[in-house]
């Protein structure tokens, strides 16, 4: 279990054009970062926002995962190479790594720890947040910095295929982050990862021993009937609705968990499933 | 303890006693790979796998990688069904074929090119792979440029210290990416000729391909006398595309890795530096070593050998060690024939005996990203 001390959350629903976030990010840093894109801001403006008010040591550590990581520059330099015959620019090719917006989160915050950039086929928000937390509990982090960033993308039916959603799918973009640490009084909640994914006969095996009263959030992937039966498994646990406020994006997860924390206490338990695999994290402000 | 139990490589290098043999002659078959820069036509050596087409597609990926997992598998005389728990850890610079062919086929097609319904993204190679052995455990994908496969251990060895997993399959993949060649040639990093790290007429990188793979343990599935000690991976943020000239930043994650491998300076038998031959890279290495390391141990390069295969260089850099030192030496890399003037030591011309002892492994790339871990092979018993 660790401690969530800071909460940092962007999330929305882009219509025909990606937001611009440069006027947003100087006037929540006072910076101009140049040479950076959607993508990159995105995850600045997000580690920011879980940073503010907090002193950072320079070892915190950052674990950023996306679905996709940084699509539309990849979409830009295929654009150049086989459209317009033209090479690619020097700043794209350098953010293509994902890891670049790792980079400038880093020089914002002054940071010199570790900066990841992980990913997971099924549930990459779950595995970054399973390594942090093996991580500080083996004390290899004392602090560490979490993200989740997905952009949207104007090429909507791209994007669609991209997720394997059908194409009436809601989809939005966020960046949505938390500081984290070892356990503490001061901590805002406290939040655990199962350490391995379950198939449905361990999900049910798990979900009878939740406690009552705890919030159930619901990964966008499953099905209204395979919530029904996970709700009926649960002895009248609440369910917890985030669902309308967002669109479709991978790292959605740490959104729902920014989200109940901001406005809510208590316990949430969020179930995720992909290709009938599970996954639960659990946070809690009583603990 | 975390023990090596064994490793396996495909790289330009060869097979078998044949990369044995050309580790210790010093003699490594560099190709050339052309690209289209402003409608010139350009040529750089590159050091390929092997004469498959380039056109990659995710079937070639899965036959490379596949291909890397059974040779290791079969080397180590193990089957998949032996690795009850077992966690992959993939690293690699390149974009998710399984995300980059969709987008280039909407590109090319104008339409929302094919996914098969199927979401791809980061994290398809490893998720793949363990479908196709039937492991039961996790997976998780590193991309941190040239870095990615070192922390890819790292964290697959600090998962195994946590129990959350009894084993680790560490992959490392780099393969011809046109878009990389490009870019590095934009950015004028490649050399036209020839590699020659810490020399001081090195003008650039040669890049190579490479798929590897080490499996980790935490039990003794097979006697081994390889041991990781610790590492540290860190990030510093004076250039996205390279480190401190000062060397500031590269002594430092240096100087954490031994702290967490609990050894002093002294301890150290070699170094295998990273060594790109980048101008600035190797002054920045060369300094970090010299700040790091009051007696500088002897270093080595691998890169003269298979190239710098960016994000696989992690793990294939490692097995390319491995096998040397099984067969008694550290690899000499006759390309640094005049050293730069600053640089305070040569690294090795010619190929040094030695049996057994710690060693580093350090790697540097773009982002910032700094990593560096210490590797242990016991004395073979009397």
């Amino acid at each position: 279990m660790i401690a969530i001390n800071g909460l940092g959350r962007h999330n929305s629903i882009p219509d025909q054009h990606q937001p611009d976030l440069a006027a947003e990010l100087r006037s929540l840093s006072g910076k101009v970062y140049r040479r950076t894109d959607h993508f990159i801001q995105l995850a600045i403006i997000g580690a920011h926002k879980a940073a503010a008010g907090h002193e950072l040591v320079p070892q915190t550590a950052i674990y950023m995962t996306s679905g996709q990581g940084n699509i539309s520059v990849f979409d830009r330099i295929c654009d150049q190479r086989h459209v317009r015959k033209e090479l690619p620019r020097p700043v794209d090719f350098i953010n293509l790594l994902s890891n670049s917006a790792g980079f400038y989160v880093a020089g914002h915050l002054g940071l010199k720890g570790k900066n990841l950039f992980v990913s997971h086929q099924h549930f990459p928000v779950q595995m970054a947040l399973l390594a942090v937390q093996n991580d500080m509990q083996l004390g290899r982090e004392q602090a560490a910095l979490i993200g989740g960033v997905d952009e949207w993308i104007p090429r909507q039916d791209l994007a669609h295929t991209l997720l394997g959603l059908d194409q009436t799918t809601v989809l939005g973009e966020g960046s949505n982050w938390l500081l984290v640490g070892k356990r503490g009084k001061k901590a805002l909640a406290h939040l655990a990862v199962t350490p391995r994914i379950l198939d449905l006969r361990q999900l049910q095996q798990l979900l009878a021993t939740v406690e009552p009263g705890t919030s159930l959030a619901f990964g966008k992937r499953l099905t209204a009937a395979e919530i029904a039966t996970i709700m009926a498994l649960t002895k009248g646990c609440p369910r917890y609705c985030y669902e309308e406020a967002c669109g479709y994006y991978e790292t959605l997860p740490l959104y729902v968990l920014t989200r109940f924390l901001a406005a809510e206490k208590g316990r949430l338990l969020h179930i995720d499933v992909s290709e009938e695999r599970y996954m639960l994290m659990q946070v809690s402000t009583q603990d | 303890m975390i023990s090596i139990i064994g490793g396996e490589l495909l790289c330009a290098l060869g097979q078998g006693t044949a990369r044995i043999e050309a580790l210790r002659t010093g003699q490594a078959t560099v190709g050339r790979m052309a690209v289209t820069l402003n409608d010139r036509q350009l040529s750089f050596p590159y050091y390929r796998l092997d004469d498959t087409s380039r056109l990659v597609s995710t079937a070639l990926i899965d036959a490379y990688l596949d291909r890397v997992v059974s040779g290791l598998f079969h080397k180590l005389a193990l089957t998949p069904s032996d690795l009850g728990n077992i966690g992959v850890f993939l690293g690699s610079s390149s974009i998710d074929y399984s995300l980059a062919r969709p987008i280039e086929q909407a590109i090319i097609s104008g339409t929302a090119g094919h996914g098969h319904g199927r979401r791809v993204g980061g994290g398809n190679y490893a998720d793949r792979l363990m479908t196709r052995l039937d492991l039961q455990g996790l997976s998780l994908t590193y991309n941190t440029a040239c870095t990615s496969s070192a922390n890819a251990l790292m964290e697959a060895a600090a998962m195994l210290t946590g129990h959350l997993i009894d084993h680790a399959l560490v992959l490392g993949l780099e393969l011809f990416s046109p878009t990389t060649v490009e870019g590095f040639a934009l950015m004028q990093l490649l050399s036209p000729d020839q590699l020659r790290p810490f020399d001081q007429h090195r003008n650039g990188m040669v890049l190579g391909e490479a798929v590897s793979a080490v499996l980790l343990s935490r039990h003794e599935l097979r006697p081994s006398p390889w041991h990781y000690l610790g590492g540290q991976s860190s990030c510093e943020t004076y250039s996205v595309t390279g480190p401190d000239p000062s060397g500031v930043g590269i002594a430092r994650v240096i100087t954490a890795a031994l702290a967490a491998a609990g050894l002093v300076p002294g301890s150290i038998t070699a170094i295998k530096a990273h060594g790109t031959a980048s101008d600035s890279m190797d002054l920045a290495e060369m300094r970090g070593m010299a700040l790091a390391f009051a007696t500088l141990p002897p270093y080595f390069l691998l890169k003269p050998y298979i190239g710098h295969t960016l994000g696989g260089c992690g793990v294939a850099e490692l097995v390319l060690m491995m096998e040397g030192l099984t067969a008694g030496f550290l690899p000499g890399a006759p390309t640094a024939t005049i050293l730069d003037q600053e640089f305070t030591a040569a690294p090795l011309q010619q190929g040094m005996a030695v049996a057994a002892g710690r060693f580093m492994l350090n790697y540097f790339g773009f982002g910032g990203n700094n990593t560096s871990f210490i590797i242990e092979k016991s004395e073979p018993p009397a």
